[in-house]
């Protein structure tokens, strides 16, 4: 007999009690009330699990930020736990969804906030379908002090031709601001600039660049001109960090 | 008192007042305030184009449209302060401050300004150069006017 069947047999009502001693009565009663209780529970379980999931899912929606993560295997190497190709993608809720996925990430195991991040690539697609590229050889994530400094080789390259080649970037992820004590350089087709250190501001809406500033800009240049590109990818060549100006 | 002088024909085109070669501006520091829309370029602040040269300790340059390029670039003002120079071709200007009106196509330098072109030499309280006209009117106070004999027998 299955458990359904099983259990309505020993339902009170199905049943007729022996022969009418009241002990038994009350031992059947008894019985029958468990196997009730039991009945309510088996159906409480599913019920329960079903429950979690709706707050699960209820609990992405109300933070409208999905995130997938998905991690090729896990390994336990010397320096820490080593993820291969993390994956990282999720929206903002206001329509601009971006990507961050990396070749390694390795866990330091002596300080467990810390990830180190080998082949990082990052991108944010605007509303407006407009994609911001980022690419750096390697960084390190804390996860306590909410940073990621990346290092090596930082290469941005917008889908409108701009681009920015860092040597290193420290961002913070709580103020959004970005620091960067070694040279910098972006182009756009409206120009090209070059500095020794560069800082910015997201709330204050800032951008500094100091320690001595190289800019060229072209008035020639409308936004819808295509014409003479200033170099638009910076050529990685040009290890000192400082965009070619355009001799006028 | 007012002197006026006319300028060589396109001196000081320079500065994207008209003229579309890139502009060159270099500077210790650079801060750009997006929320108003202003670029303050901070120490040994040179900006070249073309034949002409501004050379000052703080300029301010006012724009429309976003720094990173998209949307229309426009340059509507820019504002010196601090021991300004502008050199042009046969010209030089100096000042304690300038701005540039670049929808008016005007440079207004005030603060003891020394106009000088060649030997000759005036002084003024305020220099109002209209590029369009290459009309250079020096104004107020004393304007001290020294022309070196020579060069008016060299030039008719």
């Amino acid at each position: 007999m299955s458990g359904i069947a099983a259990n309505r047999a020993f339902d009170s009502g199905g049943m007729e009690p022996f022969d009418g001693s009241a002990d038994r009565v009350r031992l059947f009663a008894m019985a029958a009330r468990e196997s009730r209780r039991v009945r309510r529970l088996r159906l409480m379980l599913p019920a329960l699990g079903a429950l979690l999931c709706v707050i699960v899912i209820v609990a992405t929606v109300v933070t409208r930020i999905s995130i997938s993560l998905s991690i090729g295997d896990l390994k336990i190497t010397a320096e820490g736990l080593a993820m291969d190709a993390p994956h990282l993608s999720g929206s903002d809720g206001k329509g601009r969804t971006y990507t961050v996925s990396a070749e390694s990430a390795v866990q330091d195991l002596s300080d467990t906030r810390i990830i180190r991040l080998k082949g990082i690539e990052a991108s944010v697609i605007q509303v407006d379908g407009s994609r911001a590229n980022l690419l750096a050889d390697s960084g390190v994530y804390d996860s306590a002090a909410q940073t990621v400094v990346l290092k090596e080789n930082i290469r941005l390259k917008n889908s409108d031709g701009s681009g920015g080649l860092l040597e290193r970037a420290a961002i913070d992820l709580a103020t959004g601001s970005l620091t960067s004590d070694s040279p910098v350089a972006f182009s756009s087709r409206l120009g090209e600039i070059s500095a020794e250190k560069m800082g910015v501001e997201k709330q204050a809406g800032t951008v500094t660049f100091s320690g001595g500033v190289r800019m060229t800009v072209n008035p020639g240049a409308r936004s819808g001109d295509t014409g003479k590109m200033p170099s638009a990818q910076p050529e990685p060549s040009d290890r000192n960090g400082s965009a070619p100006i355009s001799s006028p | 008192a007012e002197q006026t002088g006319k300028l060589p024909p396109n001196s000081y085109q320079g500065l994207g007042m008209s003229s579309n070669q890139p502009i060159q501006f270099e500077s210790e520091q650079l801060e750009v305030h997006d929320q108003d829309k202003t670029a303050v370029f901070i120490g040994h602040v040179i900006v070249r184009q073309g034949e002409t040269v501004l050379k000052t300790d703080r300029l301010v340059v006012y724009y429309q449209g976003s720094p990173t390029g998209e949307g229309p670039q426009q340059v509507s003002r820019l504002d010196a302060k601090g021991s300004v120079l502008v050199t042009s071709a046969a010209q030089t200007a100096s000042g304690d401050a300038a701005t540039f009106d670049t929808a008016a196509n005007t440079i207004v330098l005030t603060g003891n300004v020394v106009l000088t072109q060649g030997d000759n030499v005036i002084r003024g309280s305020k220099l109002l150069i209209d590029i369009n006209t290459s009309q250079a009117t020096m104004q107020g106070g004393r304007v001290q006017m020294l022309i070196a004999p020579k060069s008016l027998d060299a030039k008719g």
